[in-house]
């Protein structure tokens, strides 16, 4: 679709070479936490209509993260931006960002995946710069939300029990 | 590091533009506010700590992609909803565009 924005060739060891329009690349202004140095990534579809992306790093061919956004699993999610996040990302309107969050997927179970709310990732869509947002507030917004009760495991494997 | 002693109602300046008064002692609780301007990022560091060890497990290293496909076939109901789901998470910046009142300092 972009007329003529330059594509630039990574090597990833989960999606092999991919050819990333410069355009879609997001730029962390701040970095995540514990990936320092690592602030170009690009996001992924999974699948077509699947609530998940990928969060692909352009630096660490190995570093990739699953995302989210809680409101695909009913899970009630609303913050206020902190000022600090507005400042660096130049954010005027809640209109101008997008927010994920990142998914933990247990080795042994899948299904009892988590996504962090605590530190949400918020990008400036008109700018693509991003940053962890880190929400004080550890009662309220808890770094391990299950996404998928027990109930509606059940509810998606009608079949399968113990 | 450095060690400063301070008594309630006094604060250390740093770097010109940053402000921590110390608002109330009691007992082993201190009450700090903090004046910063907007930019500058304050954060309880056990928050710090926190979320750097979910980032460090959201890393997705040996999971791959079979999990991400058994997932999809499990999930079909919450795909579906993606399409109506987008945008319905809501979010206010704080102070907007108003420069009336300085905000008041967050205490930690």
């Amino acid at each position: 679709m972009g007329a003529n924005s330059p594509v630039k060739t990574i090597e990833t060891l989960r999606f092999g070479t991919l050819d990333v329009d410069t355009s879609a690349i997001i730029q962390f202004v701040t970095p995540i936490l514990g990936f320092e140095g690592l602030n170009e990534f690009v996001i992924l579809d999974h699948e077509p209509d699947s609530p998940f992306n990928w969060m692909q790093s352009l630096q660490d061919p190995a570093l990739s993260f699953v995302i989210t956004n809680p409101a695909y699993f009913d899970i009630e999610y609303e913050f206020v931006l902190p000022e600090d996040a507005c400042s660096i990302l130049k954010v005027q309107s809640p209109s101008d960002i997008l927010v994920y969050t990142l998914v933990t997927i247990p080795d042994d179970n899948p299904m009892k995946m988590t996504t962090n709310l605590l530190g949400p990732i918020v990008i400036h869509m008109q700018t693509n710069q991003a940053m962890q947002v880190i929400l004080n507030d550890n009662k309220k917004f808890q770094t391990k939300v299950r996404l998928l009760s027990d109930a509606s495991l059940d509810a998606f494997n009608p079949n399968e029990s113990g | 590091m450095l060690v400063l002693s301070r008594k309630i109602g006094e604060t250390i300046v740093i770097d010109n533009n940053i402000q921590i008064t110390i608002l109330d002692v009691r007992g082993d609780n201190v009450k700090v506010g903090v004046a910063a301007p907007r930019h500058i990022s304050v954060h309880r560091e056990e928050i710090f700590q926190e979320i750097l060890k979910s980032n460090q497990q959201a890393k997705q290293v040996q999971t791959g992609l079979e999990a991400m496909t058994s997932l999809a076939k499990a999930l079909p109901k919450a795909g579906k909803k993606a399409s109506t789901a987008k945008g319905s998470v809501e979010l206010k910046p704080s102070a907007g565009s108003s420069s009336s009142t300085p905000p008041t300092p967050p205490t930690v």
